[in-house]
């Protein structure tokens, strides 16, 4: 069997990679949907697919100026202010800045820093464990910087009773000023599956908001 | 109408967590481009340049295990008689039974623990990886080929045939660990989930750089992984093996990193391998097991290239396979 095998001469053979494949160029299982299908509503933000899409001429400055508040107001609405959403976003723009030569060539790099946030705020609050949830439930009673958002506190309460899918997307549009479109490409799925979920969210909220006990606000 | 007053609430209340965020914006600091940190470990979209990192590792040389381009929870070795640990409810843990079989032990929800096959039910190109849970989700997933299941090793998604294959197990009287205690069971149909609602979570870990690795669950190589040849692989029993898979496909044998091949196990046909094409030769890292009847199982780890999407996306250096060809220096043949 041995002496039948010349793969082992071979195996002394220099081999290398063909210099024409690059990350995610022939392997982009980093964008495989949830069907094994490649995940079209990534390249709005222009990675991983290997293919610069409309690279933003942004500097990393003029991208935390334009967007760090809308970042922080997503975190903020679905977190509650009790919940180190400043450190979730300060965390996610320093990824981004980490990651610049990258994240600064892609077609939408807020998109990929609202996503990043949305992470970051999501496993702080698992990795804290039950205790955190409750918190978190409790966030809206925390204290918040402005009187307006306190007064809203209660509508956000509601939106974190919400399944975590039509909560995100629901912090997304309307504390992110989002467009479909945009939350689209931030969540992975498709505009009709946001719209679905705002959908299904509204409903559920006009419930919550009219619960007894629950105040209709201002 | 009910809608349009929610639309209107909601308007209002984001404008609110903006004018929240703005006021709060002054706490914050434009990251600073001197000091930047080091990254901390390679995150996942890096395949083929694992690829590549994969065969520049010469025969000549004992093979460096190829690193994972994931820093997962290290296995918890199940030693016979003793108790898988419990993980915390939400969670999972990555273990290996007493025969070395992967499996992930779940607690979707207080006290309901399950033992599941860490093997994607989908096998493709004819090989068989292991699977990765990702805490954001709380779903398992071959970052693969996208197969997804729920903590109740449900099917949700992807091109697996089925879920994951259950070991019926029971928990101990301390309620800190549990016990398999019977065979491998059937893995339920697409549309016949075993328990559940299995509720998804809202995070994705398919979000390359973005994703903290101590929020993946997934089965690694050791450290240091023992060199073998085919004759060498145990029967009946899954290790960690550092392999060279080399010749014909029809003709495959195993060889250890030094180039000493056994006469043992033909993989080929298990592998379900094209035999009208040659395998470059290629060292890798995977789970391995000899069936007693000629042949190896192998199992690769989470994304991990394997040997035959090397296949694809390697060339051979022609003037060096022909030094290889004139290259006199015989493998020994281990008697």
């Amino acid at each position: 069997m041995d002496a039948e095998s010349p793969s082992v001469l071979a195996a002394r053979a220099s081999i290398r990679a063909k210099p024409d494949v690059g990350c995610g160029a022939s392997i982009p299982w980093s964008v495989v949907g949830r069907d094994g299908a490649t995940l079209g509503a990534l390249q709005g933000i222009g990675e991983p697919t290997g293919v610069t899409v409309g690279a933003s001429l942004l500097s990393f400055e003029e991208l935390y100026d334009a967007h760090v508040i809308p970042t922080l107001a997503v975190v903020l609405a679905l977190r509650g202010p009790g919940v180190d959403a400043e450190d979730v976003v300060q965390e996610a723009f320093v990824r981004a800045l980490v990651r610049w030569d990258r994240v600064g060539a892609m077609a939408r790099p807020d998109l990929w820093v609202q996503r990043v946030a949305l992470n970051l705020a999501n496993s702080r609050l698992r990795r804290l464990g039950a205790e955190a949830r409750a918190v978190g439930r409790l966030a809206g009673r925390q204290e918040t910087v402005t009187s307006v958002f306190a007064l809203e506190q209660p509508f956000w309460d509601a939106v974190r009773r919400l399944p975590p899918k039509q909560a995100r997307v629901v912090a997304l549009r309307y504390a992110g000023d989002l467009a479909v479109a945009d939350i689209a490409a931030i969540v992975g799925t498709a505009e009709g599956t946001v719209k679905a979920q705002l959908h299904a969210a509204r409903q559920r909220l006009a419930v919550l908001l009219h619960e007894p006990g629950q105040e209709a606000g201002p | 109408m009910i809608d349009i007053d929610v639309e209107e609430r909601a308007r209002r209340a984001g404008e609110a967590a903006r004018a929240e965020a703005h006021a709060r914006g002054s706490r914050l600091a434009v990251p600073d481009r001197a000091p930047v940190r080091p990254r901390n470990t390679a995150l996942l979209a890096a395949g083929v340049g694992l690829a590549a990192l994969l065969v520049v590792v010469g025969v000549a040389t004992r093979a460096v295990p190829p690193q994972l381009e994931i820093d997962p929870v290290a296995p918890v070795p199940a030693e016979s008689g003793a108790g898988l640990p419990v993980p915390d409810v939400g969670d999972v843990l990555a273990a290996q039974l007493a025969d070395g079989a992967p499996v992930f032990v779940s607690q979707p929800v207080p006290g309901d623990v399950l033992v599941l096959d860490a093997v994607d039910p989908h096998i493709g190109a004819g090989v068989r990886k292991l699977l990765v849970f990702c805490r954001l989700s709380a779903v398992f997933e071959d970052p693969r080929d996208g197969s997804r299941f729920d903590q109740w090793g449900n099917w949700l998604g992807g091109p697996a045939p089925v879920g994951l294959a259950l070991y019926p197990s029971e928990p101990t009287p301390d309620g800190h660990t549990v016990e398999v205690v019977g065979d491998r069971r059937p893995a339920p149909a697409r549309d016949a989930p075993r328990g559940g609602p299995g509720e998804v979570q809202g995070g994705t870990c398919q979000l390359d750089e973005g994703t903290e690795v101590s929020e993946w669950v997934a089965h690694r190589p050791p450290e240091s992984v023992p060199s073998l040849n085919g004759t060498e692989i145990p029967r009946d029993r899954w290790v960690w093996a550092s392999l060279l898979l080399a010749g014909p496909v029809d003709r495959l044998v195993i060889c250890d990193a030094d180039g000493v091949c056994g006469t043992g196990p033909i993989v080929a046909t298990r592998l379900g391998l094209q035999t009208d094409r040659e395998l470059p030769p290629t060292t890798f890292v995977a789970l391995a097991r000899s069936t007693g009847d000629g042949h190896v199982e192998l199992v690769f780890p989470p994304a991990a290239s394997h040997p035959f999407d090397l296949v694809t996306f390697i060339e051979v250096i022609d003037e060096h396979e022909d030094v290889a060809r004139e290259d006199p220096t015989e493998p020994t043949t281990r008697p």
